[in-house]
């Protein structure tokens, strides 16, 4: 099913303009490009670590905010690298799913989850080393782009000390310390290569980011915050990343050529759909995350009603969170809202969905030039 | 005068360099300059000679450093007023602090203010000096203010987290930068509306007009790059790449028009573009000052100053060897530069 798009019109009308917006390589790798899925997956391995890390460092009784944190071992994060594991060692996936089930449980009821927890942990390494080839995760462009993805993802460290500002939800506050506490882990490992410069360079933005996060605990009013504080910061950092590792990071600096990614890992996902759902649905949690962080706000501005559609889309395939509180911040032309009711969407199967997914991806590479 | 001798991490006093760097920084006989730095987390204003390198005042902006920041700034068609978008990150308060501030040159004092809502952060003045335009990166608009009455007489949703923002010399088109959607939003004054969306390289921060306005050039602090704008075509028509590491925030174009100054932050230098050829010409790397965001040009073309945010210093440039000649200091978290004119008596 396809419907009628206003690109064209608005490209009569003369308020969209192709860039013509070249983009030079300079770093040998592009682990976003070349390992799009297998990121994902990590990203969902290292959500679990990050919310096992909170449930170890509070204690009973846990607020609300933060069991509800929690609890997400057992959701998308998992989905991420569910089918996967599953595919490759069913008994480690279900002996994952019970104890991450058991964490959840022991936080939710008030009980000392320690032992669960250790379990847990224990599980996840390895079905870490099951869903990620031990080549791929000692490869330190690999590890850059998890640091990245732990920097400025949803919950990371940007994003953790900007939800807990902006919006006065002192409990995403923890998400980004546990995900600082990640980053450095990870920042040992890669500045091994660096330069001295380089070293401290990072080095200092980390101090700078600590000085926000002094601790697990959420602030206790913040109040005169500057949300976008810890993004600085973390820009920074990523670009020190890059140069270390050697890897282009920011994926979003070729939106034509992103897209045409998008597209051509979604038509791989439609596929496989109707026989290996959630095999499919770890390539479509690659495809959302890239999607909201680098295309989503750019459609629509150029294309409300292509963006409308796509961002509907995810919902009938994963469980994307659609959760954004973009508030004032809506852009000049945009009229879409994710969660609009749109009947039509919620309809369709997966299959369809996936299909007409792509052929999304089509129409906006077409408007970002490709 | 207090000169920086190495503008990394210690914030050495220099007492190797400093008379020959005093001797390097002639007076200017027939105007005098000051070069005036936004200082983010300082919540003030680092008023600065510019012959000298001396530090003439700090001009405090609020009592709340943290909470209100200081950040873009623009420059009088004559030099004599500098103004200052102040960002209120408590604007729930009673009072919020979202304004833009009038400096007289001539003695450092404000002049005036006005409320600017929704997190101000960059300016441009038209043309007559009769307009300020303000990027409000809060609420995703560019905004038209009267400089006689303060009153917002436009206000438009342009890209998410608007950011730079520039008037064309004939004062008939305003730019302004959106860092989330990568994109110029093109406001037709006259007609009072937008009339176009760009798409330029990755995380846009400053957009500034050539001379002759043909050319708008658009930093692009992820892409590396600086778009360069067909003003009549209204379309980018190419991407000076800096390398991905650049992250280039300000720019500045010579008073002669033939070359663009662009600040690095992420290498912590200044780019020299010959607006010709679109080439780069000079990367001035030894002795910056750290993390430059801010840059500005004295009216005579002589001297080039960059606000160091990770260095909180200005470094100075002579544009003649294009070579920093001196490094002074400036309050915390340096964020922007602009040149004033001091009137002659």
């Amino acid at each position: 099913m396809t419907r009628p798009i206003n690109l064209l019109a608005a490209l009569l009308l003369g308020t969209v303009s192709l860039p013509g917006v070249a983009v030079a390589q300079q770093y040998a790798n592009s682990p976003f490009y070349e390992h799009t899925v297998d990121l994902s997956r990590a990203y969902g391995l290292e959500s679990i670590g990050l919310r096992l890390d909170l449930a170890a460092a509070f204690k009973a009784p846990y607020d609300d905010e933060l069991i509800e944190t929690i609890e997400g071992v057992t959701g998308p994060a998992f989905a991420r690298f569910e089918g996967t594991l599953e595919e490759r060692n069913p008994e480690l996936a279900k002996s994952l799913s019970a104890a991450l089930h058991e964490v959840s449980e022991a936080v939710e009821e008030g009980g000392d989850p320690t032992e669960a927890i250790a379990e847990a942990r224990e599980l996840l390494e390895q079905a870490y080393g099951v869903v990620i080839d031990a080549d791929l995760r000692a490869n330190p462009a690999f590890k850059g782009g998890i640091i990245l993805n732990l920097l400025l993802a949803e919950e990371g460290v940007a994003e953790g000390y900007e939800e807990a500002v902006e919006n006065n939800e002192p409990w995403e506050y923890p998400n980004g310390w546990a995900a600082l506490q990640r980053v450095k882990a990870l920042w040992d490992e890669v500045k091994v290569s660096a330069d001295p410069e380089h070293v401290a360079d990072g080095q200092e933005m980390l101090d700078l980011l600590d000085t926000l996060y002094p601790q697990a605990q959420p602030p206790a009013s913040v109040a005169g915050l500057n949300p976008e504080e810890a993004e600085s910061p973390s820009q920074r950092l990523g670009g020190i990343v890059e140069t270390v590792v050697n890897a282009d990071l920011y994926p979003g600096r070729d939106l034509a050529r992103l897209v045409g990614h998008l597209g051509e890992l979604t038509a791989s996902a439609c596929a496989v759909y109707p026989k290996e759902d959630e095999v499919a649905a770890e390539t479509i949690y690659a495809v959302f995350d890239l999607y909201s962080a680098h295309v989503e706000q750019v459609a629509g501005l150029f294309s409300p009603e292509v963006q409308e559609r796509a961002s509907g889309l995810f919902g009938a395939m994963i469980a994307a969170d659609d959760d954004d509180d973009d508030d004032g911040e809506e852009a000049a032309t945009t009229e879409a809202s994710n969660d609009d009711g749109d009947d039509d969407d919620v309809a369709l199967s997966a299959v369809e969905a996936c299909g007409e997914l792509a052929e999304a991806f089509t129409e906006l590479k077409t408007v970002f030039g490709g | 005068m207090r000169l920086l001798a190495q503008p990394g991490r210690v914030k050495t006093l220099a007492a190797i360099s400093t008379a020959t760097l005093l001797l390097s920084l002639p007076a200017f006989a027939e105007e005098t300059y000051r070069v005036y730095v936004a200082n983010e987390f300082g919540a003030d204003i680092s008023v600065i000679d510019s012959a000298t390198g001396e530090p003439i005042k700090t001009i405090t902006i609020s009592d709340r450093p943290g909470e209100v920041r200081p950040r873009g700034m623009a420059v009088s068609p004559d030099g004599k007023i500098i103004y200052v978008a102040v960002s209120d990150f408590y604007p729930q308060r009673e009072t919020p602090e979202d304004k833009i501030l009038a400096i007289d040159v001539e003695t450092n004092e404000k002049l005036s203010e006005f409320r600017a809502g929704g997190n101000p952060e960059r300016l441009a003045v038209s043309p007559d000096g009769k307009q300020i335009w303000a990027s409000l990166e809060a609420i995703a608009s560019g905004a038209g203010y009267d400089v006689a009455t303060g009153k917002q007489f436009a206000l438009h949703k342009v890209g998410i987290e608007a950011e730079g923002v520039a008037v064309s010399p004939d004062g008939k088109w305003v730019y302004i930068t959106a860092e989330a959607t990568h994109t110029v939003s093109i406001i037709d004054v006259a007609n009072n509306k937008v009339v176009k969306h760009l798409l330029v390289g990755n995380r846009p921060r400053v957009v500034e007009f050539s001379l002759d306005g043909k050319r708008a050039y658009v930093s692009a602090e992820i892409g590396g790059t600086i778009s360069v704008i067909d003003t009549e075509k209204q379309a980018v028509i190419e991407s000076i790449n800096l390398g991905l590491d650049s992250r280039p925030v300000e720019l500045a174009v010579a008073p002669d028009g033939k070359r663009l100054y662009v600040a690095g932050g992420g290498t912590s230098a200044v780019y020299v573009i010959d607006t010709e050829t679109n080439a780069v010409v000079q990367t001035i790397k030894e002795q910056m000052g750290r993390r430059p965001w801010g840059i500005s040009i004295t009216p005579d073309g002589k001297r080039v100053f960059t606000a160091n945010g990770l260095s909180d210093s200005v470094s100075i440039i002579d544009t003649d060897t294009l070579k920093v000649i001196a490094n002074v200091p400036a309050g915390r978290g340096a964020h922007s530069a602009e040149v004033g004119v001091v009137p002659s008596k």
